[in-house]
């Protein structure tokens, strides 16, 4: 009975992700050791496998868009790998209480991301790596062809590598971290860097996920009906995105992601 | 645009298009094989989920070597899908490698296959030392 309930979990929480742009991640884990009291290596492992999942999926239609910034996003994935291999290994020395720790800073930082009004930018000038290695680019918006360069490139690269290392720890696409190297650091145009970080994350995910399903961290009886569960409940929040009032869904989810963390702490703290 | 040059970005499309392709196919067949898989586990074993609040981690290669030993059909259906869904966003690094090798971008390139080869290392950490 359990399982079946664990599926209908993992729709909603693919449908909820899909609505707020969020990965399944940061709903998933919570939900697995809160609710479920599964140990939360087995959470973290399973909540990989499900980003894998949705974001190769999601990546398929790059094409489609002409917003995902190819070049860049091969370029910055070499960050978000290395950070995943050494959040990777130093999992292993740390305990699953320091985790729920981490997880509850985490959530409560997403809280207070969510509630930030992203600014735009347009730079003119571009970093000298950037220059070198051609990764500024041009996108469709509203009709007219808009070019943007690329700044910062080393410190976006360097928080790329923050990155990856919380994805591997945490089992999230760290998605609100790549974001915001690319739209603070890097000055990119908002749409840019909302579908070039969609692209890159189920690389950087899979980096661990691999990892993780080789030592023997994923389980297919939690990580099968999770990664399922995710990938329908994506597919219909996609669909239905349009009619749905995002904003007032955003509002409360704020304040359900604060008291998960506070929740996510406590367990930590015992 | 030259004839040999409108040539070639038919190529790149192509070579997009599969990779898009390949990504849309792969997720499918390993939806497939963990939803068959973990039904099929579901039935054989029943409710197993409050074995997991403890954690015992059995490397993939000892759980496959099991499964085949024991003929747990279900489990290797949804190891092939797990193994297969990891597999997609590498398989789709090394081509965009591939495809910036037919643009003569080998700076490029080389970042793809960089990012390629981590991802090997990363999973073969995985394996027990």
């Amino acid at each position: 009975m359990y399982e079946l309930l664990l599926l209908v979990t993992a729709v909603g929480a693919g449908f909820l992700g899909a609505l707020l742009g969020l990965g399944g991640g940061i709903i998933v884990v919570p939900v697995l050791t809160l609710l479920y009291h599964v140990d939360i290596r087995y959470a973290i492992a399973a909540s990989l496998i499900s980003i894998v999942a949705t974001s190769s999926g999601a990546a398929a239609s790059y094409l489609k868009d002409s917003l995902t910034n190819l070049r860049l996003a091969v370029f910055l994935e070499i960050g978000t790998v290395s950070g995943a291999i050494v959040g990777f290994l130093i999992s292993s020395f740390i305990k699953a209480q320091f985790l729920f720790l981490l997880f509850g800073v985490f959530l409560l930082f997403s809280a207070l991301m969510m509630l930030r009004k992203r600014e735009e930018h347009y730079s003119n000038h571009n970093h000298p790596w950037a220059e070198k290695l051609k990764l500024d680019g041009g996108f469709p918006d509203k009709g007219e062809w808009r070019t943007y360069k690329v700044e910062n490139v080393p410190l976006g690269l360097f928080a790329m590598f923050g990155a990856g290392v919380l994805s591997a720890l945490l089992g999230i696409g760290s998605g609100i971290f790549k974001v915001l190297a690319m739209d603070g650091a890097m000055k990119l145009p908002i749409k840019v860097s909302s579908a070039t970080s969609n692209f890159m994350i189920g690389v950087t995910a899979s980096a661990s996920a691999g990892a993780y399903l080789l030592k023997g961290d994923v389980r297919p009886e939690i990580a099968a009906p999770v990664a399922v569960g995710i990938i329908i409940g994506s597919f219909i929040g996609a669909k239905v995105m349009v009619k749905m009032p995002a904003a007032l869904i955003r509002k409360i989810f704020v304040v359900v992601l604060s008291v998960v963390s506070i929740q996510m702490i406590m367990k930590g703290l015992k | 645009m030259t004839a040999g040059e409108s040539k070639q970005n038919e190529e790149l499309h192509d070579l997009e298009l599969i990779i898009s392709k390949l990504l849309r196919v792969g997720v499918l067949c390993a939806g497939i094989f963990l939803l068959l898989g973990w039904l099929w586990l579901w039935y054989n074993n029943g409710d197993v989920l409050s074995s997991f609040t403890t954690y015992e981690p059995r490397g993939f290669f000892e759980t496959i070597h099991w499964a085949l030993l024991t003929q747990d059909r279900a489990m290797l259906v949804s190891m092939v899908g797990l193994a297969v869904l990891v597999l997609l966003p590498i398989a789709r690094v090394f081509l965009t490698g591939v495809l910036f090798v037919k643009q003569k971008d080998f700076m490029l390139a080389l970042m793809a296959f960089a990012v390629f080869a981590c991802l090997i290392a990363s999973f073969l950490l995985g394996i027990d030392l």
